[in-house]
């Protein structure tokens, strides 16, 4: 697996499918309403990021819909280790920024 | 209306049909042009259509053939139907796309993405320079425009028309796809 962090739009791409598998179109609506209208994934970009994510196995595919029209895609246990690696550099980053932050604001 | 065109790359095509569509007038057919089938011209058919203006933009992106339905649906979701009147394949091998949506604005919301695609265009523009090239090299051996030796710059122009021609076309697609090629580069240096 890929050892570099998740770019904003893959983190909220694996964030939307923890709770259950989803198609394309499901993920753009999903990352709309998790990041509270901050991020609206493209289709073109989605689709590219979609590929990106299968081809590092941190997504698969879990079946069709609409006779084969629309891909539903779930998260792998590499996608959730993942995810989990990154919130944790993220929190360890949280903590030591709001640390310094405040320790600048106070003086 | 119809309008004939030189195709010349895939940003120029969705600048002309926008273009278009601004002036209230919808795609309705493309075909390539046959009567002179060495240089790749396409044939526009469009009907004026002001109270339903289009926003054009086209996708560069190879698909492979079991996954372009999930591919087509997804951008249909978000609001782009693919143009399916395009007999220009041969010479444009990309999609386009429209939507009659105004809060629709591009098919890639990151530039990461969109500078890909931009790479991905160049690079057809490059495969169908060699290409057409290639053709007016034969065109040259086939149909010489003089036999004579050269005598001034016009005559020499004229002579090696067809290799000039060639070796312009070839020159634009090489700097366009390295301009974009270096853009691609430098926003992904940049990003680490």
């Amino acid at each position: 697996m890929k050892k570099s962090p998740l770019s904003e739009q893959s983190f909220y791409i694996l964030l939307a499918l923890i709770d259950e598998p989803l198609h394309g179109y499901g993920i753009i609506k999903r990352v709309k309403e998790l990041s509270q209208g901050m991020i609206v994934l493209a289709a073109g970009t989605l689709y590219g990021a979609i590929e990106k994510l299968k081809n590092q196995q941190m997504i698969e595919l879990d079946h069709l819909e609409d006779d084969g029209k629309r891909k539903v895609y779930r998260l792998t246990p590499q996608g959730l280790a993942k995810l989990n690696e990154d919130y944790l550099r993220l929190a360890q980053l949280h903590h030591v920024a709001s640390q310094l932050l405040k320790t600048k604001e106070e003086v | 209306m119809f309008a004939l065109r030189l195709y010349h790359g895939d940003v120029s095509l969705e600048n002309y049909l926008n273009k278009k569509a601004k002036k209230g007038y919808t795609l309705t057919q493309m075909t390539p042009f046959l009567l002179f089938p060495v240089l790749p011209m396409i044939f526009y058919q469009f009907k004026k259509d002001p109270a339903h203006p289009c926003r054009y933009r086209v996708d560069s992106r190879q698909v492979e053939s079991q996954d372009l339905d999930d591919y087509l649906t997804l951008y249909q979701d978000d609001g782009w139907q693919l143009f399916r009147d395009n007999y220009a394949k041969r010479i444009t091998q990309s999609r386009i796309f429209y939507t009659l949506d105004p809060q629709k604005l591009a098919l890639f919301s990151d530039e990461d993405s969109n500078l890909k695609n931009r790479l991905a265009q160049a690079r057809l523009q490059l495969k169908s320079a060699f290409l057409v090239a290639f053709l007016f090299i034969i065109g040259s051996l086939l149909f010489p425009l003089s036999q004579t030796p050269v005598t001034s710059l016009g005559h020499f122009i004229l002579k090696y028309l067809y290799h000039l021609m060639a070796f312009a076309l070839c020159v634009a697609a090489f700097i366009n796809y390295f301009y974009w090629r270096y853009r691609c580069h430098h926003y992904q240096k940049n990003q680490l």
